[in-house]
């Protein structure tokens, strides 16, 4: 996993429950590092393990604790110098889901060894959105969850996320059924 | 075989950024992107209009010219919004085909300019140009940002390092004054009658006493080379000389544990070695103490060689005993501070654990290395190698406070002036002098040695550094403009760090002695003092 990734769970952590619980979960994790490079390839189980000490430390479970940080990731990214990336992948809810397929395509060309999620949006009607979702990886479909609710809040829309197919319980990928209801259409954050 | 031609829509797809100019240089035709964010009458518009052609230069603009350069890269500025176009021309029929794309070196440049990442087509390595070149720049600006912490670390990890040697700086001092008494006494003491009873508790009062003045200055060393204070003397000096003096401080613990200690110089090694014969002893003193220290039988024997090289002689030491040895997991650990080979060992047999770390950095600031081999019950091999300087035949051999071996005391009686404010430490050097049959005059300062100075004549003068009224710096100034050369002053000091020394010698004192102050210690001063007059008295 990129540094990007553990350095949004350390700032996410750290705005939100103080430097101290950051600290704590880091030495239950047993992980050395207090500082990541986004460009930097850490191993996968280095963040697992930290995601895991943070729902201990929290008294979360793992799937709200990716939830919060999907919904975190949307806003840090877009401060953390990533923010002229998003602005150009769409103004609208509909318009940057559409678009998230072809921005992971393309942030996987400066992290060769990303390893991206492919998504796949449609329109069900003109309220509803289904987003398909394929990872390498287990376990981040709770991410989804949060990155739309996230995107929501950036989008000025209110959404709601249901997930219709469950990878885990069998099914070939993760599917979302988005509702969906813009408050000032075209307003961002 | 009929060649593919694309459709208006997959050519409009392909290329965006497109322009068809006809036989009269103006916009026949926009690619979607382009159309977007140009002015909405361009078409039909002259391509000047719209467009400065940059790149080639071209005294006119029209058909026949950009027909001509269809080999030249094409760059179009275009006048309503400062886009640039970077691509080539194609001539197709009756028409110009520009194609090409946004030249912008920064994702942050597409908004302003009205566009997106979708108008760029999905094959165009631009946009994903835009996308690494973001990612480079953050990590640039995270690894800025991550040399300047490190730097801020830095510089509070120096600032620590400044504290901490002042602290042990004035601890040294503290620490001493109260020893020299403790140690001093001691001295005094063992050279009273004794019943059978007290003389042991005497020794070990005496022996836990040195034991704490080197655990002091084991620390101090430490703390001296870490901050990088440590300065190394260059003087001549006699490396036979060293190993001997070396040798003779360890032969009672060796002959007491029944070890044989010996010791060689090849008869390469020059005679005279310019380098800091005190901090190569404290070498061998420690390579040779670690010797006697973990052998329980058999023996040690120390060798002295090496060859010429570049800087003048490059000695090479080696200390081989036969002692409990070490695992290489230890051998490892050796030279790491606050490290002993076993930390049983630190209960064992005592000492800081700094004595290797000390001669590790001593051999680094003097050029060279140290290395240990060992084995488990088969003893063990320190190696070590020093860049040293040759003599000269020009320069003087022996000069410095060292003096050549083999000079005597002159046995006369000294007449001693003692400038000391502390009543204990008076106590402590009235004792030692008054067994060596000198005689002494005490005083609290250094406006009294002046007065004193005025009145009487001393052979040599024993001065403390701090004292009231007036400190001992000062008053060898005073002294050395008034009388010159004589009389022989001896600085007495608890303070212990680098620069001290300097200190004293600068303000011209002639030789420097540490408290807690010791009878050997004394009589080696008194020693350097009578081989420097001796030539000169009557």
């Amino acid at each position: 996993m990129y540094g990007l990734v553990n350095k949004a769970i350390r700032d996410m952590v750290c705005s939100g429950f103080g430097e101290d619980t950051w600290q704590r979960i880091r030495a239950r994790a047993e992980v050395v590092e207090d500082r990541f490079l986004s460009m930097e390839s850490y191993p996968d189980d280095l963040t697992h393990r930290l995601v895991l000490a943070a729902s201990q430390e929290l008294g979360l479970t793992s799937a709200e604790i990716m939830e919060k940080f999907g919904e975190y990731w949307v806003r840090y990214t877009g401060q953390e110098g990533y923010g002229e990336m998003m602005a150009l992948a769409g103004d609208t809810l509909p318009e940057f889901l559409g678009n998230l397929d072809e921005l992971h395509a393309r942030v996987g060309v400066s992290f060769p060894q990303l390893q991206p999620p492919q998504f796949d949006c449609e329109a069900a009607d003109e309220q509803e959105l289904t987003l398909h979702y394929h990872s390498q990886r287990q376990g981040l479909a709770p991410m989804v969850i949060g990155l739309v609710q996230g995107l929501g809040d950036r989008f000025d829309t209110e959404v709601d996320v249901t997930q219709t197919a469950h990878r885990d319980a069998g099914a070939d990928h993760d599917i979302f059924r988005i509702r969906y209801q813009e408050h000032s259409p075209g307003a961002q954050n | 075989m009929q060649r593919w031609q694309p459709s208006a829509a997959s050519f409009d797809r392909l290329f965006p950024f497109h322009l068809v100019l006809d036989r009269d240089c103006r916009l026949q035709q926009l690619g979607p992107s382009l159309e977007r964010i140009l002015p909405a009458d361009a078409l039909g518009c002259a391509l000047e209009d719209l467009f400065q052609v940059q790149r080639p230069r071209l005294e006119r603009v029209d058909f026949a010219t950009l027909l001509a350069r269809q080999q030249s890269l094409v760059f179009l500025r275009a006048r309503h919004s400062g886009l640039q176009l970077k691509g080539q021309m194609l001539a197709e029929a009756e028409v110009l085909v520009f194609v090409g794309s946004p030249w912008v070196t920064d994702l942050a440049e597409l908004r302003p300019l009205g566009l997106h990442l979708q108008d760029f087509a999905l094959h165009d390595p631009v946009s994903d140009y835009l996308v690494l070149l973001q990612t480079k720049n953050i990590t640039l600006a995270e690894l800025r940002q991550l040399n300047d912490d490190l730097q801020q670390a830095r510089d509070l990890a120096l600032e620590a390092s400044r504290s901490k040697s002042e602290f042990l700086a004035n601890m040294s001092h503290e620490i001493r004054t109260p020893l020299n008494a403790v140690i001093g006494l001691t001295d005094v003491l063992e050279e009273t009658p004794l019943d059978e009873q007290q003389r042991p508790l005497v020794e070990t009062i005496r022996s836990s006493g040195e034991i704490l003045l080197n655990v002091i200055n084991d620390i101090l060393d430490f703390s001296k080379v870490e901050a990088g204070q440590l300065v190394l003397e260059q003087r001549p000096f006699d490396p036979r000389v060293c190993l001997a003096e070396s040798l003779a401080m360890l032969e009672p613990q060796a002959i007491a544990k029944g070890l044989q200690l010996s010791g060689e110089v090849r008869a390469a090694v020059p005679d005279q070695l310019l380098g800091d014969s005190l901090r190569i002893r404290q070498i061998l003193l420690n390579l040779i103490g670690n010797a006697v220290k973990f052998t329980p039988q058999g023996d040690i024997t120390v060798e002295l060689g090496g060859q010429a090289s570049t800087e003048g002689w490059s000695l090479e030491g080696c200390v081989r005993d036969t002692g409990i040895g070490m695992t290489p997991e230890q051998v490892q650990k050796l030279f790491q501070p606050f490290q002993q080979g076993d930390s049983s060992n630190t209960r064992r047999f005592g000492g800081t654990g700094l004595g290797l770390a000390i001669c590790r950095r001593l051999c680094s600031l003097m050029g060279g290395s140290i290395e240990a081999e060992s084995r488990i019950g088969q003893g063990s091999t320190f190696r070590f190698c020093l860049q040293l300087g040759r003599v000269s035949e020009a320069m003087p051999h022996g000069s410095g406070l060292t003096p050549p071996p083999g000079t005597l005391p002159t046995g006369r009686s000294l007449h001693i002036l003692l400038a000391e404010d502390n009543p204990v430490n008076q106590r402590v050097i009235q004792a030692l002098v008054a067994r060596l049959d000198h005689r002494l005059t005490t005083v609290p300062n250094g406006r009294e040695v002046l007065r004193s100075l005025e009145g009487q004549q001393f052979d040599l003068v024993l001065m403390d550094v701090q004292m009231p009224e007036m400190d001992g710096l000062t008053a060898t100034r005073l002294l050395r403009q008034r009388y010159g050369a004589a009389p022989y002053v001896i600085a007495l000091t608890a303070r212990a760090m680098d620069g001290d020394r300097q200190e004293c010698l600068a303000a011209g004192m002639d030789d420097y002695l540490c408290k807690p102050l010791r009878r050997e210690d004394l009589l080696a001063a008194l020693e350097r003092y009578s081989h420097r007059r001796t030539p000169a008295s009557p």
